[in-house]
């Protein structure tokens, strides 16, 4: 006899009224719907330190970026089907058809989705259903129609009932995937029907109840002609940890459900459920110091009720609890319950798999990299670990090149941090890892280039290079190329960034790259980064640059002047990284170009004449002439505000150690009147603002050394003198 | 019935209101002439079995209707937050019409409120004479509708100082108002609740004491979502107008709503609604009410002393006069919009033009 129970993929009510209706009916051989590779996987579910939820990841065995993957977790009816085959000794067989047929269709990544279909019907008829019915929270339905009915199994019947109206036998189908799929299913049942098999239980997603009815009707040799002649190609399948987070179309997983939290609650309490979610919501709320109280949540409850008799529901949904939870609790503050709101879907759950588990090449590479360099603790959880390497530390070297390796592979389990401690180009670093089940997908998708990860990461990067458009995104490649020892991959780089036309780009792109290009020239002494081609690209930039940058400036607007504002300073300071002088002259004559240039932004202007200052290649007495025409008394006080503060960028120190530099700021004040000067002031507040306390301190302390100096020359009237300087005396002690 | 300027919604949409409890068959809350069901659709809007049209008194979420209409069917009381010009009291006024069968018990918060106008007052002369007896109790809107299990409206919630406020919390948890005095208290019955409006834009309010807000839910008003909705919410308001200007409405009085309606969003949201260009904000709120009162002022200036139809030269007196609060920086920023925006969309020529006239 064979039963075939219509299920949803990840309903909790399916999931238990199955668990029900097996102990009850004690099969004697179960059948999946799950692609036939997936029988290889079966026993691994009763290993011990499985933790839920999995998913069995099948890809082509010469092209991992062909990949699909089935879900399961403790509310997925097929999992009930495994857990039961298990307890009681009985076979079970996934009957799908083999992923291998549907891998030499398809060209690259896919989702599978226990359905190839886009149809609302095909996918989730049980769903579409409740919908008409007004529930827009579907296990909600589930639990009103059917809990009450009598024994387990005559939901099933129930189930096959409806399924025979929506799919009569005059429907046309449209979806060829889904005519081979059940024609493979129906010639496995037969089998088993076949192999004497007295009880046997199916397991399948309600959409193809009806066609899998027919296997006793439609003869093999039919079902035959529709599977012949395709072709296959080589599939494996695998058992990977999996999150509650990834189960969720958001994640671009169709079959997907919306809340995993609340489908396991429902799973596991299913008349407590509304008031368990609840207080959850309210013990998340405090755990962020939000006030929610056990008579909110009673309240929030007695709310959800209320809206569910409103919407004409028996029982609310998730969308009742939403509202509630958000008018009672968060005091309708989207922003509160958005704080929480991911946690409370997924409750954060991560599976996980022991390691005697079966592994692909590539994982296997990248599991001995982790455990030689001492990093297993960090995958074993999905905190953040910090790292801090000195890499003067072989060891230490070490872990930082295979961190920049996975970078380059896209695998997002380390970030560097850019620490203000830090000084770049010095040889420290520090990552923070933090692990989540996703990065294992990427490292298995990882394989399509090569079996190890150095193999990949060289495949992949020449891939990029052969592909990439843009110098900038070439130039951005080399540093983390040489910082992930692919040295070989350097000169093809740079010969890449020669074919890309880098003159071709407006001075600011020509700019980023520079400044991405002089601090490769530390690694000069590594044999393999070629040196000419280096110069000559950096030669060849900096000349476009000297050239261009006066007219460039001149269009800017406000946001863009900020911008290439940082830019200048950045190339300014590596440029003095590079021995050549005849790179500076062009340089200083670029900028004081761009000094005459009146148009630009004159935050631009104050920071070029204070880098021609810094340099020494101004002459005070021009500086003088620039510093009075830029702050005139016609000038708006904002531009003046603008090009103070280019001209002051960064530490007091220059101010402090070059005398000139602060005269002519000095200067400058003293000969203002006194109207003026009170307008003045706020600018010069706020300019002097971005100081730190002990800079003005000692700014301070410099200026009264200077005037009293200079007061030492004037002809004091020592009367009135003497009545003044004790208060004068007590505001500088 | 004498005309009034503004009836009562249960005055106004009586026949709607009739309707709806003729055909209601829902379960009704003890104390309601509705069922929560008959309320919300009495408030979104539908048409019945029976053909009778009912109009719809707000344009939007039928979400938060609905959690508005089920929080006064539990015992927590409703709090209706948000910007000037967002429907709150109208929304209010509707509700109390619907569930209780009118609107008028109402407090409305001021800065001077006593407690008495949330508790009870006396007539001195009787108190004098009698002394304290029930005769010589004059009760509040709140006491009256405890009494007769009736909707009470409280509007402008936080204008009210906090510790007269706080005479909520009793009625509210405990549901009874005590008289010391006569050695009396008042039990709630049940249909009563409160319905209160709080705005959240000025400042130096009142904020509600955090014992106060749990007994109530928030519902935050929202401003509306898109254009299209906006225009409609004007256009359903100036088409319910009692002044009769439906002649003037024939022509194409939405094109130059939707017009309006435009400027306001753009200038409230400091952004133009193709999204390119960043505009400055007044100090205005220009609201959807806004716009209402600005279109009805170009409608009966355009009434009353041109041809009646709602030409750019009216519209554009009564746009300017909604934008500038303030003489010297709003008239900065309104004038920056006309030479960036106004003038830089053809369509909009004639708009253009009549403000250029007035300067």
């Amino acid at each position: 006899m064979v039963k075939i129970f219509g299920i949803r993929h990840h309903g909790p009510g399916s999931a238990n009224s199955l668990k029900n209706a097996l102990s009850n009916w004690k099969p004697d051989c179960i059948l999946v719907e799950a692609p036939e590779e997936v029988n290889q996987i079966f026993k691994l579910f009763s290993l011990s330190g499985v933790t839920l939820p999995v998913a069995c990841l099948l890809y082509a065995k010469n092209d991992p970026s062909k990949a699909a993957y089935l879900p399961f977790t403790v509310f997925s009816p097929e999992y009930q089907a495994i857990v039961y085959s298990q307890q009681f000794q009985v076979p079970i067989y996934a009957i799908d058809l083999p992923m291998a047929f549907q891998f030499a269709e398809e060209k690259s990544i896919m989702a599978f989705n226990q359905s190839s279909s886009t149809n609302d019907w095909e996918l989730d008829p049980l769903g579409k259903m409740a919908e008409l019915a007004g529930y827009q929270d579907y296990e909600r339905w589930w639990e009103v129609h059917f809990e009450e009915e009598e024994g387990s199994i005559a939901i099933f019947e129930t189930i096959a009932n409806m399924m025979m109206v929506l799919r009569p036998h005059d429907l046309k189908e449209v979806n060829g995937m889904n005519i081979w799929r059940e024609a493979w299913m129906r010639k496995q049942i037969r089998k088993a029907v076949k192999e004497g098999h007295k009880k046997i239980a199916v397991v399948c997603g309600a959409w193809h109840v009806p066609r899998l009815l027919d296997y006793d009707t439609i003869k093999e040799k039919e079902d035959n002609a529709i599977i012949k002649g395709r072709s296959k190609e080589a599939c494996a399948a695998c058992l990977i940890p999996w999150s509650y987070e990834q189960l969720t179309p958001s994640q671009g997983y169709a079959s997907g459900v919306h809340a995993p939290f609340w489908y396991e609650s429902l799973y596991f309490h299913p008349k407590q459920a509304v008031v368990r979610w609840l207080v959850k919501a309210a013990r998340l709320l405090r755990k962020k110091n939000l006030d929610a109280s056990s008579a909110e949540v009673v309240e929030a409850v007695a709310l959800a009720n209320a809206l569910a008799g409103l919407r004409s529901l028996k029982i609310p949904g998730l969308k009742e609890l939403e509202d509630a939870a958000l008018t009672v609790l968060c005091q309708g503050k989207r922003a509160q319950l958005d704080a929480i709101y991911n946690n409370l879907l997924t409750n954060n759950r991560v599976g996980k798999i022991p390691p005697e588990a079966p592994q692909i090449p590539i994982q296997k590479d990248f599991l001995k990299n982790v455990k030689s360099l001492r990093l297993s603790s960090a995958i074993k959880n999905d905190q953040v670990h910090r790292k801090d390497l000195d890499l003067r530390k072989p060891h230490q070297l070490q872990i930082s090149i295979f961190l920049h390796r996975l970078l380059l592979l896209e695998i997002d389990w380390g970030r560097k941090l850019m620490g203000k401690t830090l000084a770049q180009g010095s040889f420290n670093e520090r990552w923070s890892l933090k692990w989540h089940p996703r990065i294992l997908i990427q490292i298995i998708q990882s394989g399509r280039w090569g079996k190890t990860i150095i193999e990949a990461l060289l495949e992949k990067v020449k891939q990029k290079i052969d592909s990439a458009k843009n110098p900038i995104q070439l130039a951005k490649m080399l540093d983390n190329v040489i910082k992930a020892d692919l040295k070989e991959l350097v000169q093809p780089i740079l010969r890449k960034m020669q074919q890309t036309g880098v003159g071709q780009r407006d001075t600011e792109s020509q700019m980023q790259i520079l400044n991405e290009l002089i601090p490769l020239r530390r690694y000069g002494d590594v044999r393999n980064v070629d040196q000419n081609i280096l110069d000559w690209l950096i030669r060849d930039l900096i000349t476009r640059i000297c050239l261009g940058i006066k007219p460039f400036v001149f269009q800017l607007n406000e946001e863009q002047s900020e911008h290439f504002f940082s830019a200048i300073h950045v190339t300014n300071h590596l440029m003095g990284f590079l021995e050549d002088p005849e790179h500076q002259v062009r340089w200083i004559n670029a900028l004081q170009g761009v000094l005459e240039q009146k148009e630009s932004a004159p935050k631009i202007r104050g920071g070029v004449l204070r880098i021609l200052q810094d340099k020494g290649t101004i002459s005070l007495e021009r500086a003088k002439t620039y510093f009075a025409l830029e702050l005139s008394r016609t000038e708006e006080l904002e531009n003046i505000a603008l090009w103070l503060e280019g001209f002051l960028y960064g530490s007091a120190g220059m101010l402090l150690y070059q005398p000139s530099l602060l005269g002519l700021l000095d200067n400058w004040i003293s000969a203002l009147d006194q109207s003026r000067f009170m307008e003045v002031l706020p600018i010069m507040r706020r300019t002097f603002s971005k100081y730190s306390r002990n800079e003005k301190q000692r700014l301070l302390r410099k200026v009264i050394a200077q005037t009293v100096e200079d007061l030492e020359e004037v002809e004091w009237d020592e009367k009135r003198l003497k009545a003044v300087l004790p208060s004068i005396q007590s505001w500088f002690s | 019935m004498k005309k009034v300027i503004r009836p009562h919604a249960e005055e106004k949409y009586k026949t709607e209101l009739e309707a709806l409890k003729k055909i209601d068959v829902g379960e009704k809350p003890i104390g309601w002439e509705l069922s929560p069901k008959s309320v919300v659709d009495y408030i979104i809007g539908t048409e019945l079995p029976d053909g009778t049209k009912i109009e719809a008194k707000y344009i939007g979420q039928r979400r938060a209707i609905e959690i508005a209409v089920a929080t006064l069917a539990t015992d927590r009381a409703l709090l209706l937050l948000g910007v000037p010009g967002t429907a709150k009291t109208w929304l209010a006024e509707n509700l109390a019409a619907a569930i209780s069968g009118h609107s008028s018990l109402l407090v409305q918060g001021t800065a001077g409120l006593g407690e008495e106008a949330l508790r009870y007052n006396w007539n001195y002369a009787r108190l004098i004479a009698e002394g304290p007896t029930e005769k010589a109790l004059v009760p509040s809107p709140v006491m009256i509708g405890m009494q007769k299990g009736k909707m009470v409206r409280v509007e402008e919630l936080t204008r009210i100082p906090s510790d007269i406020q706080d005479v909520l919390i009793t009625i509210l948890s405990e549901k009874v108002l005590s008289i010391p005095e006569l050695n009396w208290e008042i039990a709630a019955v049940p249909g009563f609740n409160i319905i209160a409006t709080a705005n959240d834009r000025d400042r130096g309010v009142n904020e509600l004491s955090s014992a106060l807000r749990r007994r109530f839910n928030t519902l935050i008003m929202p401003l509306p979502e898109k254009l299209e909705e906006e225009v409609k919410i004007v256009s359903s308001k100036i088409e319910s107008n009692p002044i009769p200007f439906k002649a003037a409405a024939e022509h194409d009085t939405l094109k130059e709503i939707e017009r309006l309606v435009t400027i306001f969003r753009e200038l409230r949201n400091g952004i133009t609604e193709d999204g390119t260009l960043k505009v400055k904000t007044p100090s205005g709120t220009l609201s959807a009410a806004e716009a209402i009162s600005a279109v009805n002022s170009g409608l009966t200036m355009s009434h009353f002393f041109g041809d009646g139809r709602l030409s750019a030269k009216y519209l554009i007196d009564s746009i300017e006069g909604a934008v500038v609060q303030d003489r010297i920086q709003d008239q900065l920023i309104w004038n920056e919009y006309l030479e960036t925006v106004v003038k830089e969309r053809a369509e909009w020529r004639d708009l253009y033009e009549a403000a250029l006239k007035k300067t």
